[in-house]
């Protein structure tokens, strides 16, 4: 009962198909990584997944609970988009206020990289400064799965380094689904990789297969 | 209570500029009833240059607080239409 699970995803594009009958799931402590080739599905999947887009068919399901929309998903899924999402104009420390729950601010008000952005608006933000927070602000809210969409996208390599020992550390309690392709990150953190290709999902189970698909190079 | 301060955070934007716009309207028209009919007009078009055309990821914001956005679109109209009632009767 304590997973996400996702069945009979079906997705096309002017009669191509992105996503064919796709099957996932995801326990609580899990960390799964996504990876595949650019425009392969993996936002989309992660979309129709959150209810924020529509598919042909499709099964979500978590705690026994059906998702249809972005309603169901409070407190259960939460979901990192690939562009900037905070509002802007509001000083983080409103934001921080609003979006958090009391017992979770805390936290989050006194970490080392988000107090010294507490004072400025997200538009002051550099791209990486925003992505930290907006990562920040979904870790630690109340939900019990996040979707990362490329969280490691236009952040420094000791901001990314920081955001995958936060992954690591929330997974305890948290079950993830992370795509980027900073892959070796992903490899990194994730317990399990599904390989998303031509439609369908494919697990990884040993290095071998991902030689094969291009993403390491074989050393004699 | 967090849920309709996120609303109102959301609607902030909105609601400063329709009366920025619909005072002088008002004024021009020697009418302050005008005021209630225009505000709800000028929000609903604020609303979707604002978030549907320049900034529809901040909707992802609000998506995540389990706001969905019918539900925003319908609070940009009881605002609107509280400002009618109140304008109209004033």
């Amino acid at each position: 009962m304590r997973s996400l699970f996702v069945d009979s995803i079906t997705k096309s594009y002017n009669n191509r198909v992105i996503l064919s009958d796709i099957f996932l799931s995801c326990e609580i402590g899990e960390i799964k990584g996504l990876i595949g080739r650019n425009g392969c599905g993996k936002s989309t999947l992660l979309k129709i997944i959150f209810g924020v887009e529509k598919a042909e068919n499709k099964f979500v399901r978590v705690h026994g609970k059906l998702i249809n929309n972005t309603l169901d998903c409070k407190g259960l899924i939460n979901y990192l988009p690939q562009k900037h999402f905070l509002p802007n104009g509001i000083k983080i420390s409103k934001i921080i206020n609003l979006f958090l729950e009391k017992r979770y601010r805390e936290k989050l008000l006194s970490n080392q990289f988000v107090k010294p952005l507490l004072n400025r608006t997200s538009q002051e933000l550099s791209g990486g400064e925003r992505r930290i927070v907006e990562i920040l602000l979904l870790i630690h809210s109340n939900s019990k799965f996040i979707l990362l969409d490329e969280p490691f996208n236009g952040v420094s390599p000791i901001l990314k380094e920081y955001i995958a020992e936060c992954i690591l550390e929330v997974s305890k309690n948290k079950g993830v689904i992370i795509t980027d392709h900073d892959y070796e990150n992903v490899l990194k953190i994730a317990d399990t990789i599904t390989f998303l290709k031509d439609g369908y999902l494919r697990e990884i189970k040993e290095r071998s297969e991902l030689i094969e698909l291009g993403y390491f190079v074989k050393v004699d | 209570m967090r849920l309709l301060k996120n609303i109102l955070l959301f609607q902030k934007k909105i609601v400063f500029t329709s009366y920025i716009i619909s005072i002088p309207i008002a004024i021009l028209f020697k009418n302050i009833n005008v005021v209630g009919v225009s505000v709800m007009f000028v929000m609903l078009m604020l609303h979707f240059f604002i978030y549907e055309l320049k900034n529809q990821d901040e909707y992802f914001y609000y998506y995540n607080l389990g706001i969905t956005k019918l539900q925003l679109w319908f609070s940009t109209l009881f605002i609107g239409f509280i400002n009618v009632i109140i304008f109209t009767f004033l």
